[in-house]
């Protein structure tokens, strides 16, 4: 049984299996100019996803219960993110959020501990979904390549965050600075989705990371 | 591209909603009391105005939330936008308007 092989390895009992397992090549591709890669492709992995939601007025209690938790308040405005990433917390939808975090224990756990009780539903989508991080000079033309927003340095700030689709897929996207962007897509689409990106990347130069 | 105002997104692409249905309609009041043609008129029964009409949509690619749209059926303007217990007519309630509604009033 394989099961039972990968645990008398001594895999921890969350281990991530990465969706882009063996399918991301390390290196400089595409036509770099003098400066270099226009974009750095790196998979963020592995991460704790954890989404939260609640209803009426179990939404006050937990926000405050996730403020005390996780040290952070999820934000109320809409299509906004906050935190260092240790946890980032992205709004997703009316009462909804996603927290998010470089896996470092059992977020699930400790979230569903700490907000159930107050009424909360707390799913994990850690092994649903997939994520990329994209950085560099070039990162807003591939964002708009693929998707259909506003893209300007003024216009998607650092802090905002927007589901659309990209290159046709459902993803969410998350501006850590001005030139770095996270973007989530669904686990089975993560190979297409780099695909497309590396398609899109190809002129201003990639780096794989 | 037709583009729909979300209430809480702003104004996103058409093909990030999904189309739920005619937002005039209204459930039977008593649904254990209604009569089953009654029934079968709120199920299956649909005018097909032409002009300004109310629907409901999902921004089923972005927020996931359900949007009152105020549709001109003709020339697919969307007129107003707004939550689903909006009263898009009375403009009361605040509906966002939309940039064509804006650009169609002043034509
Ligand atoms: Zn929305």
């Amino acid at each position: 049984m394989p099961d039972s092989s990968t645990e008398a390895a001594g895999v921890a009992p969350l281990g991530r299996q990465s969706a882009l397992s063996g399918m991301i090549r390390p290196g400089d591709h595409g036509a770099a100019d003098y400066r270099g890669p226009g974009v750095t492709i790196t998979e963020r992995h592995p991460l704790s996803m954890v989404q939260i939601e609640a209803r009426g007025p179990e939404v006050a209690v937990m926000l405050e219960a996730s403020n005390a938790v996780l040290g952070l308040r999820p934000p109320q405005a809409p299509n906004t993110s906050v935190g260092d990433g240790h946890p980032r917390i992205l709004w997703t939808g009316p009462n909804r959020w996603l927290v998010v975090e470089p896996e470092s224990r059992d977020l699930d756990t400790v979230l569903q501990d700490a907000l159930i009780p107050g009424g909360a539903a707390v799913v994990d989508l850690g092994h649903g979904r997939a994520s990329l991080r994209l950085s560099g000079r070039s990162v807003r033309q591939i964002l708009m390549k693929g998707a259909g927003l506003d893209w300007h340095v003024r216009a998607f700030t650092p802090g905002m965050c927007a589901q659309t689709t990209m290159f046709h897929l459902p993803a969410l996207i998350d501006c850590r600075d001005e030139s770095t962007f996270d973007i989530y897509v669904a686990r089975g689409f993560a190979v297409s989705f780099l695909e497309s990106v590396t398609q899109a990347a190809a002129e201003y130069g990639y780096r794989l990371g | 591209m037709i583009r729909i105002n979300c209430p809480y997104c702003g104004l996103r692409g058409h093909d990030e909603f999904s189309y739920i249905g005619d937002a005039t309609k209204q459930r039977p009041a008593s649904p254990a009391d209604a009569t089953a043609a009654e029934w079968h008129d709120f199920v299956y029964i649909r005018d097909n105005p032409r002009g300004p009409h109310q629907e409901i949509w999902q921004h089923i690619q972005g927020c996931r939330a359900f949007v009152r749209v105020l549709r001109n059926t003709l020339t697919h303007e969307v007129l107003a936008t707004g939550l689903p217990q909006d009263d898009l007519l009375a403009g009361a309630s605040g509906p966002a308007k939309t940039e064509e509604a804006k650009t169609g009033e002043a034509s």
